[in-house]
C-alpha cells in the first residue's frame, strides 16, 4: 500500500463514510415511527418515576 | 428474565462498540498513513541518535517541563523562519521519543538554539535568567549545576529506545555510561572514540564550567548545544524539502 | 468455597492482585526515592483493596439495599471539590509566577515547568474527572431506574482513579513525567488508570443493562462515549517502552511526527470526549431537571451526539498547522474542525431553547444561571476553536496566549460552570437536604467566577494577539521591529490581570466549596422520597 493510495482512499471513501454515517444517523433519529420513543425519553427524567424505581 | 437481561446487556455493549467504531475511524485514517509512508519523514544527511549525555540532557529538559514554554518546531511561516532559521524537517525529530515540538512560546523556539550562545552563557542564563536577560520570566535552574548526573540507567535507557526503533548499536548501549562521562571530560581525551561511535559532530568538552564534575547542567547544555545542528540543510534537495 | 465466588469478584481480585504485585515490584526494585514511595502507595492501596474484597466475600449476610447507591457519589463530589481547589490554586500560583518570575523560587519542585501539569491534571482529571464519575453514577442510576450493578466496582473505580491522580500530581513536582501534554503520568500510573477505566466501563455497561426502561436516555450516550473513547485514546497515546522496572522513566513508542500526531489526536479528543461529551451528558440531564422542562429537541441531541462522535476524532491535526506534519493531514483536520461547529452549536441551541420558557429561573436560581452561562461559553469556545483551526488564523494564534485564553474559556466558562451548576442541584439530592445552604453565597460564587473568567479570557486575547503581531511586525527594511524579549516584557500587565482573574475564580471556588460543605453538614430533609430500607445504608 503506497502513501498515495492511502491518501486517495481516505479522501474519497472518507468523505463517503462521513456522509453515510451522517445520513444514517439523521434518518434513524428522525424516522417518524420513532418519534414516540424520543418524546417519551425526553420526559423520563422529569416524570417522577425515578424517585420510586422499584415500585 | 435472564434471557431478556442478556439481550439488554448485549445491546449496551453493542452500543459501546458502535461508538468505538465510529470514533476510531478518524484516527485510523489520519494517523495510520503516517506510519506507512516514506515521505512523512524525508531523508536528510546528518541525523543520528542522541549520545548518552545528550539523551540525559533531553530527559532533564522533559523532566523540568521546558516544553511548556519553549517550542522546538519552526513552522514554514516567514516570521518563524526569519527569526529562528530554516523550518524544521520531520527528519529532525525522527529519533525524538517523545517529540518536543511544544505548544506555547512563552519563551523563544529552541529548535536551532545549538551553537548560538556559548556554554558559559547557557550556564549563567539557566542559573539566573534575569542576570543576563532583563525582563525574562524564566525560572532559575541553578540546582542543575549542583546535582550530580545520574548515569546508572543510561544503558537501559538506550536499550529501551532501541526497542522503540532508535538504531543504537550493542556497543553504544554497553558503553552508554562511559560515553556520557567521556563527552563531558574537560581534557577531551576520548573525543576520537566518541566521534567514531556517534559521528564527527559530537561535541566533547566540559559544558558546565566545573571541570572534573559531571552535573545535570553538563547534560542539559550538551543537549541544547546540539539542537538543530545535525541535519545538513544545505544538501537538501529543494523539491524534497518543499514536499 | 472458591467455586462459589462470582465471576466479577474473581476478576476484581485478580486485577487487585496484579496491581499489588506491580506495587511490590516497584517498591522492591525501584531506584529513585519518589518512585519507590509510589510503589508503597500502590501496594498499600491494592493490599487494602484485596483485604476489603476478601472480607466482603466472607460476609455472606451482606444484602444489596433496594435504593440507589449514592454514597460513592458523595465521595466523588467531595473529591471533585478538593481537586478543584488544588487545581485552581496551583493554576493561580502559575499565573503569578509568569507575572512575577521571582515567585518560582528557583527550586526544582516549585518551578513553573514542573507545577504546570499539577494544575492541568488537577483541574481536568481531578476536578473534571471526579465530577464526571460522580454525576455519571447519579445519572445512570436515575435514568435506568436501577442501582449501580456492583457493590464493589464503584468503590474501586473511585479509589483507583484518585490513586492515579495522587500518583500523577505528586510525581510531577518530583520530576516524574513523560511530557505528553495532558497525558504526563508515566507508564505505571497509566497502566493503573487503564485497569480502573475498564472497571468503570464494565460497571457502566452492566448498570445500563439492568435498566427498567427500553430506551437509554441520551445523557448516558454522552457519558458512555466519554468512557469508551478515553479508554481508546489513553491506551494508544501512552504506548511506551519503560527503561526498566527500576525507573519511572519511559520512552514513547512513537517518534517525532508520528508521536506529535498521536499526541494531538489524543489531546484534542481528550477535549472532545472528556471536556465536551462528558459534560454534555451532564448538561442533558441536569439542565432539564433544573428548569423542569424536557430537552428542547431530544432528536437534535442524538444527531449532535453522532456528529461529535464521528467528527471530533478527525480534528486533532489543527494543533500542528505549518509544522513538519504532511499538509494533507493539516487540511483534513482544518476542514473537520470547521464542520464540527455544526453539531457543537446544535447543542448550544438545544440548551438555550430548553431554558426558554423558564427564564425566571435564570434570575432566581443561581444554579440555572451557572448552566446557562456554561452553554453560552460552550458556544463561544467551540466557535473560537473552529475559527482558530483555520490555517491562516492559526498562524497568528498558535504558540501564543490566545490558545491559553481559548482553553480557559472552555475550562472555566463551560466545564466548571456546568459542573458547579449540576453540583448545586445534585448535592442536596444525594445528601437528602432541603436545598443549598445559601443561595446568596451561590450567587456570589457565580459572579466571582464569571468576572474571573471574563478578566482571564480578555487578558489572554489581548496578550495573545499582541504577542503574535509583535512576532510578525517588520520595519521598512524588512527586519523584525521587535525582539522576542520585547514581546515578553509587553506581556506583564496582561499576565498580572490574568492572575487577578484567576484569583477571583479561586475565591469563588472556595465559597462554592464552603457552601456545599455547609449544605452537607446542615439538617436532613424531613420527608424522604426514597423507597426501600434507607437505614440499611451505612451512616455517614
Amino acid at each position: 500500500m503506497t502513501h498515495d493510495a492511502v491518501l486517495v482512499f481516505s479522501k474519497t471513501w472518507g468523505l463517503v463514510y462521513l456522509l453515510v454515517v451522517f445520513l444514517a444517523a439523521v434518518l434513524w433519529t428522525y424516522w417518524p415511527s420513532r418519534r414516540r420513543i424520543y418524546d417519551d425519553a425526553a420526559q423520563s427524567p422529569l416524570d417522577g418515576r425515578e424517585d420510586q424505581p422499584w415500585e | 428474565m435472564s434471557t431478556q437481561h442478556q439481550k439488554l446487556e448485549r445491546n449496551s455493549i453493542r452500543f459501546a462498540l458502535a461508538i468505538l467504531l465510529v470514533a476510531s475511524i478518524g484516527g485510523i485514517v489520519e494517523i495510520a498513513p503516517l506510519f506507512t509512508i516514506e515521505n512523512t519523514v524525508e531523508e536528510v544527511e546528518g541525523m543520528r541518535p542522541y549520545t548518552p549525555l545528550e539523551l540525559a540532557g533531553r530527559d532533564i529538559y522533559v523532566r523540568e517541563g521546558c516544553y511548556a514554554c519553549h517550542s522546538q518546531m519552526i513552522r514554514t511561516l516567514r516570521s518563524d523562519v526569519e527569526r529562528y532559521g530554516h523550518y524544521s524537517l520531520a527528519a529532525e525529530s525522527m529519533y525524538d521519543h517523545p517529540f518536543q515540538w511544544g505548544s506555547k512560546r512563552t519563551g523563544p523556539d529552541l529548535a536551532r538554539i545549538g551553537g548560538k550562545y556559548s556554554d558559559a552563557w547557557h550556564v549563567a542564563h539557566l542559573e539566573a535568567p534575569r542576570e543576563l536577560v532583563e525582563g525574562s520570566v524564566m525560572p532559575g535552574y541553578a540546582f542543575l549545576s549542583d546535582t550530580r548526573l545520574a548515569t546508572g540507567h543510561l544503558p537501559a535507557a538506550l536499550k529501551a529506545l532501541s526497542r522503540a526503533g532508535v538504531p543504537y548499536t550493542e556497543a553504544q548501549i554497553e558503553n552508554a555510561e562511559k560515553d556520557a562521562v567521556w563527552q563531558a571530560d574537560f581534557e577531551q581525551n576520548f573525543e576520537g572514540e566518541l566521534q567514531e561511535s556517534y559521528g564527527a559532530k559530537v561535541q566533547v568538552r566540559d559544558f558546565d564550567g566545573q571541570p572534573g564534575r559531571l552535573t545535570e547542567m553538563d547534560a542539559l547544555v550538551a543537549y541544547l548545544q546540539m539542537l538543530g545542528r545535525l541535519a545538513e540543510l544545505d544538501t537538501l534537495d529543494p523539491e524534497e524539502s518543499s514536499r | 468455597m472458591l467455586g462459589r465466588v462470582p465471576l466479577e469478584d474473581t476478576a476484581i481480585l485478580c486485577a487487585l492482585g496484579l496491581v499489588l504485585l506491580g506495587g511490590l515490584a516497584i517498591l522492591g526494585w525501584g531506584v529513585p526515592v519518589p518512585y519507590v514511595l509510589h510503589g508503597w502507595l500502590i501496594a498499600l492501596a491494592a493490599g487494602w483493596g484485596v483485604l476489603w474484597m476478601l472480607n466482603r466475600l466472607g460476609d455472606t449476610r451482606a444484602e444489596v439495599p433496594q435504593v440507589y447507591n449514592d454514597r460513592v457519589i458523595r465521595f466523588g463530589v467531595v473529591a471533585a471539590l478538593v481537586w478543584a481547589i488544588i487545581g485552581f490554586a496551583v493554576g493561580d500560583i502559575l499565573a503569578w509566577q509568569l507575572a512575577f518570575p521571582a515567585l518560582n523560587g528557583d527550586m526544582a519542585w516549585t518551578n513553573f515547568g514542573r507545577l504546570r501539569p499539577v494544575h492541568t491534571s488537577g483541574v481536568i482529571f481531578g476536578f473534571g474527572g471526579n465530577a464526571l464519575i460522580a454525576t455519571s453514577f447519579y445519572v445512570v442510576q436515575r435514568t435506568s431506574r436501577a442501582r449501580l450493578a456492583s457493590e464493589t466496582l464503584p468503590w474501586l473505580v473511585f479509589w483507583g482513579y484518585n490513586l492515579f491522580l495522587v500518583l500523577a500530581a505528586s510525581g510531577y513536582p518530583l520530576g516524574i513525567t513523560q511530557s505528553k501534554e495532558y497525558a504526563e503520568p508515566e507508564w505505571y500510573a497509566d497502566l493503573l488508570l487503564l485497569v480502573v477505566w475498564l472497571g468503570y466501563l464494565a460497571l457502566y455497561l452492566k448498570t445500563l443493562a439492568r435498566r427498567a426502561e427500553p430506551h437509554i436516555y441520551v445523557a448516558n450516550w454522552y457519558y458512555l462515549a466519554f468512557i469508551v473513547v478515553i479508554a481508546m485514546l489513553h491506551t494508544v497515546n501512552n504506548l511506551s517502552v519503560p527503561v526498566s522496572i527500576a525507573y519511572p522513566k519511559s520512552y514513547s513508542l512513537f517518534a517525532g511526527t508520528q508521536d506529535a500526531m498521536t499526541q494531538w489526536w489524543y489531546g484534542h479528543n481528550a477535549v472532545g470526549f472528556l471536556l465536551t461529551a462528558g459534560f454534555l451528558g451532564m448538561l442533558y440531564y441536569f439542565l432539564p431537571k433544573a428548569v423542569n422542562r424536557p430537552v428542547y429537541s431530544y432528536r437534535m441531541s442524538i444527531v449532535g451526539f453522532w456528529g461529535i462522535t464521528f467528527l471530533y476524532l478527525w480534528a486533532g491535526s489543527h494543533h500542528l498547522h505549518y509544522t513538519a506534519l504532511p499538509d494533507w493531514v493539516q487540511y483534513l483536520g482544518m476542514t473537520m474542525s470547521i464542520i464540527l461547529l455544526v453539531p457543537s452549536w446544535a447543542s448550544v441551541f438545544n440548551g438555550i431553547l430548553t431554558i426558554n420558557g423558564a427564564w425566571d429561573k435564570v434570575r432566581t436560581d443561581p444554579a440555572v444561571r451557572f448552566m446557562m452561562v456554561a452553554v453560552l461559553f460552550y458556544g463561544l469556545a467551540t466557535f473560537e476553536g473552529s475559527f482558530m483551526a483555520i490555517r491562516s488564523v492559526n498562524s497568528l494564534s498558535h504558540y501564543t496566549d490566545w490558545t491559553v485564553g481559548h482553553v480557559h474559556a472552555g475550562a472555566l466558562g463551560w466545564v466548571a460552570f456546568i459542573t458547579f451548576g449540576a453540583m448545586y442541584k445534585m448535592v442536596p439530592w444525594v445528601w437528602q437536604r432541603e436545598g443549598v445552604y445559601s443561595l446568596k453565597l451561590e450567587a456570589w460564587h457565580f459572579w466571582l467566577a464569571l468576572s474571573g473568567t471574563l478578566i482571564y479570557v480578555g487578558a489572554m486575547w489581548n496578550s495573545g494577539i499582541t504577542q503574535s503581531l509583535m512576532w510578525q511586525t517588520y520595519d521598512a527594511d524588512g527586519a523584525f521591529l521587535y525582539s522576542f524579549l520585547d514581546s515578553v516584557v509587553e506581556m506583564h500587565p496582561y499576565y498580572a490581570a490574568r492572575a487577578v482573574g484567576g484569583l477571583l475564580y479561586l475565591i469563588g471556588g472556595c465559597i462554592g466549596a464552603y457552601n456545599i460543605w455547609m449544605t452537607v453538614s446542615g439538617p436532613r430533609k424531613t420527608k424522604t422520597l426514597q423507597a426501600g430500607p434507607i437505614s440499611s445504608q451505612p451512616a455517614e
